[in-house]
């Protein structure tokens, strides 16, 4: 009797032990697992536009700011007519880029709608851009390195934690480094980013924040859409095969834009 | 492997692996704010990454704007990008009759960015995302 006793209010205080929280990808219902790709939403017309739809961020007197620039500002302007049948060479580091979202949407976002992938899992979320790169976003409770362990890099270090269907993230360690807007960031900057999904799992709005009392007057934010990557069907299920680009730096080809051709046109 | 000698290699794999993408290269060269129409034939056609290009003969014609005559080197998105916008690798062969809108070139070179193409039956195939206002859509999330 006595042992069933004990073995009762074992068992009772197991059942009422305080639930250990746990990060549960997707607790609330819809996932971020999967393809995305940026739309948009607001008709912008082109490229540039894009960096229209950002709001300029409020720096502090002093601060010199990273440029209002679209998809891939910064390349050297063009000067005089260009040959027939020379190819523009525009950027040295095609793959490189801007480095870490500087000068476009976001992290692993382009301006232009380059793929996302998402992997959710228990302790982690990676997050895999089109053309290469990757994040890792730490769900496990640890907190962010000692700034004297670990060097800056251009995708920071990030966690995150989920609040229902909702990913938030925080980054820090950032290169230093452009932001949208005009805003700029430097390794003590800290990002917040909320991955909102709507209640169907179709749409996907990043909510991006940034945050640094020597830099701006007031947190900088602004929102990126995403819906699901088209589908196409492949033995009986829809699949995305989108995510596969991936930007060769050592190709010559990477660095090649238009190549004004020959003109043999007779009036 | 001394223990440091992973951790430095951790910190450089993290640094290279997270570098992101901008663009496949600047856009500055064009007048991404201007608009043009150009009526052609297609004169050569490459489905190819980083970006799809093709060359469009205009040859003058009633209701062909003088400055447009000439040949054209067209530069689209990635295979990707355009995949997802309706693009196929056979959307348009060498000798078709094409009418696009494009972004043209600051030095006058006779190079375009793509806006969209202009189908027969008057609706269009994007480059990429960047929709006017007029034609705002949103993805279906399934290929056409």
């Amino acid at each position: 009797m006595g042992e069933r006793m004990l073995l009762a209010a074992v068992l009772l205080a197991c059942v009422s032990a305080p639930v250990v929280h746990t990060q549960r990808p997707g607790a609330g219902g819809a996932r971020l697992e999967g393809d995305w790709v940026r739309i948009d939403p607001d008709g912008v017309g082109s490229f540039d536009g894009f960096s229209g739809v950002v709001p300029a961020a409020q720096l502090l007197p002093g601060v010199t700011g990273g440029g209002r620039g679209g998809r891939g500002r910064g390349g050297p302007e063009p000067t005089g007519p260009h040959p027939e049948g020379v190819p523009y060479i525009v950027v040295a580091q095609p793959c490189s880029g801007g480095g870490g979202g500087r000068g476009n949407g976001g992290l692993l976002i382009n301006p232009d709608s380059g793929g996302v992938h998402f992997v959710e899992q228990k302790d982690e979320v990676i997050f895999a851009g089109e053309r290469g790169g990757v994040r890792h976003i730490y769900l496990d409770r640890r907190g962010h390195p000692d700034p004297s362990h670990r060097a800056p890099t251009p995708a920071g270090h990030s966690i995150g934690r989920y609040e229902g269907s909702t990913l938030v993230v925080e980054t820090t360690g950032f290169t230093a480094g452009a932001v949208p807007g005009g805003g700029v960031r430097t390794p003590e900057t800290r990002l917040a980013e909320r991955f909102e999904l709507s209640p169907d799992g179709r749409r996907l709005t990043i909510v991006y924040t940034w945050e640094d009392p020597k830099i701006y007057q007031k947190p900088h934010v602004y929102r990126l859409y995403f819906e699901r990557a088209p589908a196409v069907k492949s033995n009986g299920a829809l699949v995305s095969y989108a995510l596969e680009e991936w930007c060769d730096a050592g190709d010559p080809i990477e660095k090649q834009s238009i190549v004004p051709p020959k003109q043999t046109i007779k009036k | 492997m001394k223990t440091s000698t992973r951790v430095g290699l951790a910190v450089v794999g993290l640094a290279l692996a997270s570098v992101s993408v901008a663009a496949h290269h600047s856009f500055a060269m064009f007048e991404m704010d201007k608009n043009v129409e150009y009526q052609g034939v297609v004169s050569e056609w490459k489905w190819q990454n980083p970006h799809v290009h093709f060359t469009v003969d205009i040859k003058p014609a009633p209701g062909i704007d003088p400055q447009t005559v000439g040949r054209w080197d067209v530069e689209g998105g990635s295979v990707n990008i355009m995949s997802r916008q309706g693009w196929t690798r056979t959307s348009y062969k060498v000798g078709d009759p094409i009418r696009l809108v494009g972004h043209p070139m600051k030095d006058g070179s006779k190079g375009i960015s793509l806006f969209y193409s202009i189908r027969p039956d008057g609706t269009r195939l994007y480059h990429d995302i960047a929709r006017p206002k007029d034609d705002v859509k949103k993805t279906s999330g399934v290929l056409p």
